[in-house]
């Protein structure tokens, strides 16, 4: 009786935070360089709430999977903004350590230091990537991330890869942090620019999922009054009677 | 559940920024000299609800943690500095630039502000100023009985007199250039001043440095492209729309947990 209460009660707390990350997704449909997220759920064992509810099917959010799979490629024209096409990473210095993306979207800052938007250096093999003070000419890259402005070669982009992508944690800018553990290797990819990745959120699947998730909470919201008038309520009161 | 209200108005905050902007742009599309800007979006910080390697159980830790994101947010509203077409005017005083300079004017307060837009016209002294009144720096005098203005590539402003059959040189506009243009501060009117970010500016004759050159009698256009504005608008526009519709969803769904208890 009170086993149905509490599986129907698990479903409408893991389909409140499908809420949230469908919200989380779908904010960032415009976003470069974003990813979105496949959440799984798991059929929880809770042993300390004895037999009554092993009977009913008690769901948990499960752990989400990094969806990594490339967005589409939006082409903006301006020389600063760069996409990497296959798999890999840009790295990037915060003060926190090495941080990795895909949104290209670089500044200059006032020293000519390549920057992300909130102004931590864009890496190359040694060191930030600087483009030369007064150097003149539209910024290009070739193939394999060699920087060139005009006709001078300033650097070549540090481009890098994980084997398992199961470890990357997002943060906040598109960027991920990697563990320890996880060394990255340098990849082989070519970079371009006057492109950007945009977010690989597809609002469409989404708009399914928020319905899904939606009809889903509401049918579970029934069972439960069900549960609590029909079949509780009811025993009560004609039971009561005797 | 009220997260998600939280995040999908973020979303919609994000979408409004851009959108503002694409007005922005569009407003000045015939503005000579102006330069059109685009909204970057970044995602917002992560809350964590399982730490990633925590405990499942005696033996077992979790290989990935539960992270709800927040949104999104504005991150930066980048100004493109590519160049507008050059469009003939005719007008003596009209003066593109080729490249990546700018022109350099004294505003009243004897700042130095920099634009593209080089629509210039003569003061009741004959100094040539912009539409605003302010003056080139270094300044320029044409004298009264001037007849033709001509300016070369390089700068040099020469001035045909009256009676006069060879032209003489009456000044030289010099061109600034900037490190970084995105981050010169924009005051209106087509006016930019230095800031940290950009860089300090590095003046010199237009020819020299890669600074770019002059043209007499031509215009630089806007570089909004019309239909570019559209496509970001109606795409801003849906992104807005399926953001409201999270909030909908949130709100039908806490309307449902209000009914559990009748």
């Amino acid at each position: 009786m009170a086993g149905g209460t509490y599986a129907a009660l698990s479903g409408l707390q893991t389909r409140m935070e499908q809420l949230d990350r469908l919200a989380a997704d779908i904010a960032n449909a415009k976003t470069a360089g974003y990813k979105s997220e496949r959440v799984t759920t798991n059929a929880a064992e809770r042993p300390s709430f004895g037999k009554a509810l092993q009977a009913a099917i008690d769901v948990t959010p499960g752990p989400g999977h990094l969806d990594f799979r490339p967005g589409s490629m939006e082409k903006t024209g301006r020389d600063l903004d760069f996409a990497i096409e296959g798999k890999g990473f840009f790295v990037v210095d915060t003060p926190q350590g090495a941080r990795y993306t895909r949104n290209g979207n670089f500044q200059l800052a006032a020293d000519g230091t390549v920057t992300t938007a909130d102004g931590h250096p864009v890496q190359t093999a040694n060191g930030p990537l600087k483009v030369a003070r007064g150097a003149s000419g539209p910024v290009s890259v070739s193939d394999d991330g060699t920087v060139s402005v005009g006709t001078q070669t300033v650097g070549k982009f540090r481009v890098v890869d994980f084997g398992d992508y199961s470890e990357l944690q997002r943060e906040e800018l598109g960027r991920f942090r990697a563990p320890a553990s996880a060394q990255p290797t340098d990849a082989d990819v070519s970079v371009r620019s006057g492109v950007l990745e945009a977010s690989n959120v597809s609002v469409v699947d989404r708009m399914v999922a928020l319905t899904e998730v939606a009809r889903g909470f509401e049918a579970l919201q029934r069972g439960l009054n069900i549960l609590s008038t029909e079949l509780d309520g009811r025993a009560i009161t004609e039971l009561g009677r005797r | 559940m009220i997260r998600a209200m939280y995040t999908a108005a973020s979303g919609m905050n994000a979408q409004q920024a851009n959108i503002d902007n694409i007005a922005h742009n569009l407003a000045n599309v015939n503005t000579s000299g102006f330069k059109k800007s685009r909204v970057e979006f970044e995602d917002l910080v992560y809350q964590q609800v399982n730490a990633p390697g925590a405990a499942t159980n005696a033996t077992a830790e979790a290989p990935v943690g539960i992270e709800l994101g927040l949104g999104a947010k504005p991150v930066a509203i980048a100004r493109d500095f590519a160049s507008g077409n050059l469009r003939a005017t005719n007008s003596p005083y009209d003066v593109a630039i080729e490249g990546r300079g700018f022109l350099q004017v004294t505003l009243p307060d004897g700042q130095t502000a920099y634009t593209r837009s080089g629509n210039l016209h003569m003061n009741q002294e004959g100094s040539l100023v912009t539409s605003e009144g302010y003056m080139l720096e270094p300044s320029i005098t044409i004298p009264s009985n001037a007849v033709s203005v001509t300016i070369s590539k390089d700068g040099i402003v020469s001035a045909t007199l009256a009676g006069e059959s060879a032209p003489q040189q009456v000044g030289t506009i010099q061109i600034a250039a900037f490190q970084n243009p995105a981050g010169l501060h924009a005051m209106g009117a087509n006016l930019f001043t230095v800031t940290t970010a950009s860089g300090d500016a590095i003046t010199g004759l237009p020819g020299t440095d890669g600074l770019g050159t002059l043209q007499q009698g031509f215009l630089e256009e806007s570089n909004v492209s019309i239909v570019e504005e559209m496509v970001n608008m109606i795409l801003g526009q849906r992104a807005y729309e399926a953001n409201s519709k999270v909030i909908r969803t949130a709100d039908e769904m806490l309307s449902q947990v209000n009914n559990l208890a009748r």
